[in-house]
């Protein structure tokens, strides 16, 4: 093995006021030799950004290491003075984050971001021309097109993608050797998130530097690893080299982690039989109008010419990138939003344009479950108000919604004697799950899941994909499963749809589409999908 | 989009705000207690010249009308006659507004100038010295009346200490030292509240961008605190400053009305409490007017002033 | 950027018990609360604080000195300080309190109608606009001119000025619950408009709605001794911290005694109540900080 970038040995980090008290993580050891990607990889909470944020010495107030040694290339760093930290920071160790909107100065140009680093990283005095000569070619570098162009512009005229880059470019700059990339294409769509990879990848090889990258998906750590730390409430549950971890992983936790990501391939694929149609849409269109002063202005098709049927029982995949139209289509066929134009036929009802008098009764035959469990209860209210709520808007009395909420509880796996606790008593999973039971109050024919296990941990998505799949088949339930991700898709849904720029480009059976994708675009998410090769 | 364009956007958007301020001053007028007419008319008119009166004031009008045809002549910048002196009102306000303009002034450039670094030495050190003394004085000088600030100063400075004039104003034709030494006290007494509002903004909103994510990203490029700080955040920070300097500026105009009375000075202040003494409503109109389109007007400059400081904004 | 967001705690009748322990171990708001009761207390107890009829006249014993008889002296027209002092925390602690009601109860009307209703948003937020433009004294004192002076067209006048700021700040967390999941999914679930507004959203509006009302009320105290002090006040009979200013300014320079006592009352009152909203705030939510804090 080459030499050692950085060695994190027995790490402990604790509070600052309570230094013998609670443990945020503890005994950490990682080596990152040059050239080579180390990803740790961890559920929330599991600590890894701790320990990246402990190398720098940017720890948030009120952490501070107690205990082990950090050291870059040879040089122990805890203990080391705030200047030499400072001096390290951005030279030798560069940094990107996962926001790269947020991580950007929104009020000064890329050139200037750039710029002071070499200004504040040297004492020599350096020409205008010398330092636009740097910034160009480490932008450049990033394989950023028009990038005398994009000197000057500001972090919000940037794509997603473009901003990483500039990150990477700004991170880059001074030759670090070690840098350290915080869930750095989380918040991207997954072909950007491929050409990142690819680009990190890139230079590790070019630069010969060491990786330490954080990430919660084991699809990225098949993708770009050499070697892989994996974490678990603040421990090193297992480590290894990634054909090593992959093939064989020893501790339970990392075999149920890799095997929680979704594989993106239909584990049974019979063929249903065709069902009693419950909802049809036809020409559905959606369009915000942004009229200016003068009549003139912007218009955005959000959703142009949408078509499909869903019949009992069935789950169909809207699967899209972020702007492609998914979730307008989503909130549009729920009646949280008004089409602009088309049919909905809930039922044999066209509940398109209907108003919100006369659309009531039919509400309770489509119900929701939204993306963030943090914000899709009421957290003034008892679990048992919440879930009552729906019950009661159809006519039972509070007697008969007590009972019912109760076999509700029990149908997502939840305990019975939950009512008169409060949301924030409960973990994302779980608030998941009373949310879907707020949702089968009303005994729904369809349910929409608008990204409804996106934001969970990937042990927690595969329980709740499983609790989706199990309700279709005692209840019958018709479902609209919009998520970004193919994987998840392919886990659950009998059929797909692609959408782009408010269309849909492709649709057929899951099989189908999985096996021999038609529209490039298609093609595209495929080869992109994290993982792919490795963990089938 | 080009800056003219925001300038046209953004002035049109205060002409509603200002009709509504033209409607309130006309419905305070029309819904007043007491016949203008009747006290306009003196105490031995008979109902036949009432009447004359009415009709060529346009009284007999129906309400609507009444307010298109005193918006109109608003437009054309005529203002009315004050009841009590038969003078126009254009005339009574331009005579008083100087003194009112040179405290405003004076205040405001005092409290940017004062307000802004303690906010933000504030914010820097927090819980320091600084922030803590900052802190107490805003807390007290949001209880404590301008006029009894202002007769703290008169006491303090000019009674026992002899610095300044207790009372009067002397205009800039009389020298500048003389103008300046008159607005002294003035301007500590209007300033207080007004530099607590700025440091407080100044300091809040400093410390809610220095959480945000790109001062992470500056401080793991290496650079020292005091760019972190003045630098990218403070840029940041800009917006929500100027906009409480802005929104201050109808504190002020408040606080003007007091400090006049306290210090004698003879401004639209003295104007508005001698015009609603003698009920003379035009007047108090047309100070409505001037103050309500004072205060849009430098609203406006602010907006227009975001452009400058967040280059987002320009784009919406 | 949200402008107010959503807050805090569960509200249970449990809950009720930890709430009143938690208001009480913090000392800004002990502060505050004591500040208020004393002056409660004061205020109904006034005839037997060792009072005198504060409007007696008694031209033989104008401003004297601090006394046995007359403990911080007498006025200009020889009436009872202290008494005067007892007596004027009534019209302080009254107008304080009216005002804040007034305008907090018309205000997140408003608010919540334009927060619920599309169209009535736009023409009613112009008209918010509008009224804000005019500085709130200006307003008042023009509205005093036009109503006439006594405690309830003063309490009106102050009010009005304060609406359009309650009304701006129910809307825009109105607005931002609206759009929050939880409402969304009531709204899927059939839940009723009227239900959806006292259910889902009129909690959230309570703790905002609290702490600005303690700043309108302290700026309504202001505002009232102001007014006063300008001579457009209270009427020259009632004993009010403002009319004792007022009377004060031509023998200010013989007894500054005369101005510094109400003016002690007067900033004593509306710190305790600044310092509790202060501690209102920061305990409900730190991030209300930006939006209603103080701006008065």
């Amino acid at each position: 093995m080459s030499e050692a970038v950085l060695e994190v040995a027995g790490l402990t980090v604790g509070l600052t006021h309570d230094a013998d008290g609670r443990r945020i993580v503890r005994d950490i050891n990682v080596t990152v030799p040059r050239g080579q990607i180390v990803c740790v990889v961890g559920e929330s909470g599991s600590g890894k950004s701790v320990t990246a944020f402990s190398v720098t010495g940017l720890l948030p107030e009120g952490l501070k290491p107690v205990a082990g040694s950090i050291k870059l290339l040879g040089e122990e760093l805890i203990g080391a003075t705030d200047d030499r930290m400072r001096e390290l920071r951005g030279s030798r160790i560069g940094m990107i984050f996962q926001e790269p909107m947020t991580a950007l100065n929104p009020v000064m140009t890329v050139r200037e971001q750039l710029a002071e680093l070499i200004e504040w990283h040297s004492d020599k005095r350096h020409t205008k021309a010398e330092v636009d000569k740097r910034v160009l070619a480490a932008l450049e570098d990033m394989l950023l097109p028009n990038a005398s162009q994009m000197m000057r512009a500001y972090p919000h005229q940037l794509s997603g993608g473009q901003r990483q880059r500039v990150m990477i470019a700004m991170a880059m700059l001074l030759e670090p050797i070690l840098l350290i990339a915080d869930e750095p294409t989380t918040a991207l769509d997954v072909t950007t998130q491929k050409q990142i990879l690819m680009l990190i990848k890139d230079l590790v090889k070019r630069k010969n530097i060491g990786v330490l990258f954080i990430t919660h998906d084991f699809g990225v750590v098949a993708d770009i690893a050499d070697q892989v730390v994996v974490m678990q409430r603040g421990l090193v549950v297992e480590s290894g080299s990634v054909d090593a971890l992959l093939k064989n992983p020893t501790q339970p936790y990392t075999r149920l982690l890799i095997n929680s990501v979704p594989k993106g391939i239909r584990v049974a694929t019979e063929t249903r039989e065709p069902t009693p149609t419950v909802l049809e849409v036809k020409a559905l269109k959606m369009t915000y109008g942004h009229r200016g002063f003068f009549g003139r202005g912007r218009v955005t098709q959000a959703v142009k010419e949408a078509a499909f049927t869903l019949g009992r029982g069935e789950i169909i995949g809207v699967v899209g990138e972020s702007g492609s139209g998914k979730s307008t289509l989503a909130r549009c066929v729920s009646r949280l939003m008004k089409p602009t134009s088309g049919e909905i036929s809930l039922l044999g009802t066209d509940i398109a344009r209907a108003s919100n008098e006369t659309l009531r009764p039919h509400r309770r035959y489509i119900q929701v479950v939204f993306q963030d469990p943090y914000r899709s209860l009421n957290p003034r209210l008892s679990v048992g108000r919440s879930l009552i709520e729906g019950v009661v808007n159809f006519g039972a009395t509070p007697d008969e919604a007590r009972a019912k909420v109760a076999s509700l509880l029990e149908l997502v796996g939840m305990d019975t004697q939950i009512l008169d606790r409060f949301p924030h008593e409960f973990s994302g999973g779980q608030r998941q799950r009373i949310c879907i039971a707020r949702a089968l109050a009303s005994e729904p024919q369809i349910l929409i899941a608008d990204e409804a296990v996106s934001a969970l941990d990937v042990t927690v998505q595969a329980q709740v994909l499983r609790l989706f799949a199990d309700l279709r088949s005692r209840l019958g339930l018709a479902m609209l499963f919009i998520t970004h991700d193919l994987r998840v898709a392919g886990e659950l849904c009998d059929r797909i749809m692609v959408m782009k720029s408010g269309e849909i480009v492709e649709s057929g059976s899951t099989a189908d589409v999985f096996d021999n994708p038609q529209h490039p675009y298609t093609q595209a998410l495929f080869s992109a999908a994290p993982g792919r090769e490795r963990l089938q | 989009m080009a800056i003219a364009g925001v300038l046209l956007k953004r002035s049109v958007s205060v002409v509603p705000v200002l009709a509504v301020v033209a409607l309130i001053a006309f419905l305070l007028l029309r819904f007043s207690s007491g016949d203008p007419v009747a006290q306009l008319a003196g105490d031995n008119a008979d109902p036949a010249a009432i009447a004359a009166i009415r009709a060529r004031l346009g009284l007999d009008q129906p309400l609507p009308v009444q307010f298109l045809q005193w918006l109109w002549r608003l437009l054309q910048g005529d203002l009315g006659i004050s009841i009590v002196s038969n003078q126009p009102v254009l005339t009574l306000i331009g005579q008083r507004v100087g003194p009112t303009l040179a405290v405003s002034l004076t205040t405001i450039i005092f409290s940017v100038l004062v307000g802004v670094p303690i906010g933000v030495l504030a914010a820097w050190r927090r819980g320091g010295w600084l922030d803590r003394f900052a802190m107490w004085t805003s807390v007290t000088g949001f209880a404590v009346p301008t006029f009894a600030i202002g007769y703290f100063w008169i006491y303090l400075l000019s009674m026992q200490l002899g610095l300044f004039p207790v009372q009067g104003y002397a205009s800039l034709s009389q020298g500048v030292g003389l103008f300046l030494w008159h607005l002294a006290l003035p301007t500590l007494t209007l300033s207080l509240v007004y530099v607590a509002l700025i440091a407080r903004v100044a300091r809040t909103s400093l410390l809610e961008v220095l959480n945000e994510d790109f001062v992470r990203t500056a401080r793991a490029k290496g650079l020292p605190e005091r760019i972190v700080v003045f630098k990218h955040a403070l840029r940041n920070a800009a917006v929500p400053i100027v906009s409480i300097v802005g929104i201050g500026v109808a504190l002020l105009i408040g606080g003007v009305v007091v400090t006049e009375s306290v210090f004698n000075l003879p401004g639209l202040g003295r104007l508005t409490v001698d015009s609603v003494l003698a009920r003379d409503y035009p007047v108090i109109q047309g100070i409505i007017m001037v103050f309500g389109g004072a205060y849009v007007a430098i609203n406006l400059l602010v907006d227009i002033s975001y452009t400058f400081f967040d280059p987002r904004i320009s784009a919406q | 950027m949200t402008a107010t967001t959503v807050i805090a705690p569960a509200s249970s009748p449990v809950d009720v018990w930890t709430l009143v322990r938690k208001l009480l171990r913090n000392r800004t708001i002990l502060f505050g609360l004591g500040v208020l009761i004393l002056l409660a207390l004061v205020a109904i107890f006034a005839s037997v604080l060792w009072t005198v009829d504060p409007a007696a006249l008694k031209p033989r014993l104008r401003l004297r000195s601090p006394s046995a008889v007359n403990w911080l002296g007498t006025d200009n027209l020889g009436r009872d300080i202290w008494s005067r002092l007892i007596y004027g925390s009534r019209v302080s602690l009254v107008v304080g309190a009216v005002v804040a009601i007034l305008a907090v109860v018309a205000g997140s009307a408003l608010g919540l109608i334009a927060g619920m209703v599309r169209w009535i948003d736009n023409v009613l937020m112009r008209m918010m606009d509008g009224m804000m433009a005019i500085p709130a004294i200006l307003l008042a004192i023009a509205l005093i001119g036009g109503l006439g002076a006594n405690l309830v067209t003063i309490c009106i006048a102050i009010a009005v000025p304060e609406i359009p700021r309650v009304a701006r700040m129910v809307r825009s967390v109105v607005l931002t619950v609206r759009e929050e999941a939880y409402v969304e999914a009531a709204v899927s679930m059939g839940t009723r408009l009227p239900v959806l507004v006292i259910r889902h959203i009129v909690p959230n509006i309570l703790a905002p709605l609290i702490v600005q009302a303690t700043y309108i009320a302290s700026s309504a105290i202001l505002i009232e001794a102001s007014l006063s002090f300008l001579g457009i006040g209270m009427p020259d009979e009632i004993p009010s911290w403002g009319n004792m200013m007022a009377d004060a300014r031509l023998y200010f320079q013989i007894r500054p005694g005369l101005m510094l006592f109400p003016g002690i009352c007067i900033a004593l009152t509306v710190l305790g109540i600044n310092r509790l909203g202060d501690g209102l705030r920061d305990m409900l939510d730190p991030r209300l900080a930006r939006s209603v804090g103080g701006v008065k």
